[in-house]
């Protein structure tokens, strides 16, 4: 038993495929025990025992793919970002089989370019990366460590390299994501930001096969960050675009999170959402999937409002949020500390 | 001692169901071990009311790790049960190291442990049929012959009814106690069973 727990705990297997381990490792252990404890040490290997394909090998890539991929492909929109992480599994799943089968794999070099506004999902991403690697034997853990200029850069000679060593460290093993990266070149050239990025391209090199580091920005400022270091580019070699997401992708969004927090619209809300959406685009500041979130906690606090002026609110009271909820008012303006959600 | 599980998806009502059984049982302090992810343990008195108001949330994944509340199942008897709430099973917290370590935990009791309690909520039934993940819950802990008790929460919100009567008419081995953990519905139903099994040997 306690193998396919171990590999539970390290990501290797899917929740489903251990208890399916678990319920196969019973089934063989013909005369029944009461207390289960230790009667089992390493599962008999069944031919259905899924889906491991053979003994000491992990799992079976091909197999897996439908389990590992189907976070990925829950997300809504993200069409062109999953077509290439498709075509990524695809081809790391076959290095892999290749490995066990003792022929000559590529030992890919698979740091990232992120690229894309606010809000498009590219932490989400990188997320669900991390365990995906992790399965495929890429990575060892698959944590994925998320760090900013900040957290890098320190305030005197030497921190910086000492900062970013110790996020190296934690990040062993697993993903580095860096967002806002371009953030690093910020300062100029005697800015501790540069010492960050040597640090940074001398650890992946040290570390190389074990540590995967993605670089997240708006994608001007990642050309112009990567422009400005030359050597970056190339060690880069996977670099993904995350669009912008349409109306309609913004509102499967929304009605998404409407039902995860038990609220609904009435008939009239559908198009002030898509007009409070609208307007919200061509501001600056739009943060696509986390304004779509903003737009729907304030409509949420306006109807809260709303909700405690009647005498006897109801059911459907309270889980109605109507047009007038989503219409500008004399409300205050949203914070951009008030993002209930770092998921988007 | 007797060690029971407490098992199901995130969110399903698994803590809250924990404390109403101790305070079916009269308890009015619920003594809690919490132990973390990574190993390290935790000890709190509250009161039943202190720890529903604390440790019971409309977020999944508010217990990671296990939490235990030890329940006097009858202070006649003087039998004492634990029940080990724990970690929610659910597939799409792959990406986060502590849940799948308490996950980890959650099955290393599941084959361990000498009873387990099912917990689902009701209105998740998908057309009357379990969760994968349930029915394997259900699977394993039938492959290791210990007490198991199928438990349907939320029993009083909308369409738990429905589902669990279209639940009844197809599968027709395994009955679920209907309850309501909110509600403090049928929680007693669950303490007879728990009774009944613990009062043997
Ligand atoms: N309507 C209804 N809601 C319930 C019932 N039982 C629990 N809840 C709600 O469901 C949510 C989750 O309850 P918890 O007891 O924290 O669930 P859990 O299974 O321990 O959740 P995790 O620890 O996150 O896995 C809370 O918002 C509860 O108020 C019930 O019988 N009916
Ligand atoms: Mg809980």
């Amino acid at each position: 038993m306690d193998p396919i727990i171990d590999q539970l705990a390290r990501g290797r297997l899917s929740v489903q495929s251990s208890l399916e381990q678990l319920r196969q490792a019973y089934r063989q252990d013909a005369p029944r025990s009461r207390s289960g404890l230790t009667r089992f040490g390493a599962p008999e290997r069944g031919d259905s025992v899924l889906p491991a394909s053979s003994p000491d090998a992990g799992i079976d890539p091909v197999a897996a793919k439908e389990i590992l991929l189907r976070p990925l492909r829950d997300l809504i929109g993200l069409s062109e970002v999953k077509k290439v992480i498709d075509e990524l599994y695809a081809y790391l799943a076959v290095q892999t089989l290749r490995r066990r089968m003792e022929l000559k794999a590529d030992g890919t070099v698979l740091h990232m370019i992120f690229a894309g506004r606010p809000g498009t999902g590219k932490t989400t991403v990188a997320r669900l990366l991390g365990p995906i690697f992790a399965t495929l034997g890429v990575l060892t853990q698959g944590q994925v460590v998320e760090v900013e200029r900040a957290d890098l850069v320190g305030e005197y000679v030497g921190h910086t390299a000492q900062k970013t060593r110790s996020q190296l460290d934690r990040a062993m093993g697993g993903v580095l994501f860096v967002d806002e990266a371009y953030a690093l070149a910020r300062g100029g050239d005697k800015d501790f930001g540069r010492e960050a990025i040597d640090t940074l391209v001398k650890g992946m090199e040290d570390r190389s096969g074990n540590l995967i580091v993605i670089l997240a920005g708006y994608e001007n400022e990642m050309n112009y960050f990567l422009s400005l270091n030359p050597g970056l580019s190339s060690r880069f070699p996977v670099q993904i675009s995350f669009p912008d997401f349409t109306e309609r992708e913004l509102l499967q969004i929304a009605s998404r999170i409407l039902e995860e927090r038990q609220y609904r619209l009435s008939s009239d809300a559908l198009s002030a959402l898509r007009q409070s959406l609208r307007s919200e685009r061509w501001g600056s500041d739009f943060g696509n999937g986390r304004t779509v979130r903003n737009v729907i906690e304030r409509a949420i606090r306006r109807q809260a409002l709303r909700v405690m002026g009647c005498a006897q609110p109801t059911r459907q009271d309270v889980m109605t949020l109507f047009a007038a909820d989503f219409r500008e008012g004399n409300d205050h303006a949203p914070m951009s500390g008030d993002w209930p959600s770092q998921r988007w | 001692m007797r060690q029971c599980l407490v098992i199901g998806r995130p969110n399903v009502g698994k803590t809250l169901l924990c404390l109403r059984l101790a305070q079916a049982c009269g308890l009015k302090w619920a003594f809690i071990m919490h132990e973390l992810p990574d190993g390290a343990v935790r000890e709190r008195v509250l009161t039943i009311r202190d720890a529903m108001a604390t440790l019971v949330s409309a977020a999944r994944y508010t217990t990671v790790g296990i939490q235990t509340v030890g329940v006097g199942m009858s202070s006649a008897i003087g039998q004492r049960l634990v029940l080990h709430d724990s970690t929610g099973l659910c597939e799409d917290s792959h990406d986060n190291a502590l849940i799948r370590r308490g996950m980890a935990r959650t099955l290393t009791l599941m084959v361990q442990s000498e009873q387990i309690v099912h917990v689902v909520d009701a209105t998740t039934l998908d057309k009357g049929v379990l969760s994968p993940i349930d029915s394997l819950i259900m699977d394993v802990s039938k492959a290791r012959d210990v007490p198991y008790t199928l438990v349907f929460n939320k029993s009083d919100a909308p369409g738990a009814m429905r589902k669990t009567e279209l639940y009844r008419k197809s599968d027709r081995r395994t009955r679920p106690l209907v309850v309501s953990a909110l509600r403090a519905q049928g929680i007693d139903d669950i303490q007879r069973v728990l009774i009944r099994t613990n009062v043997v040997n």
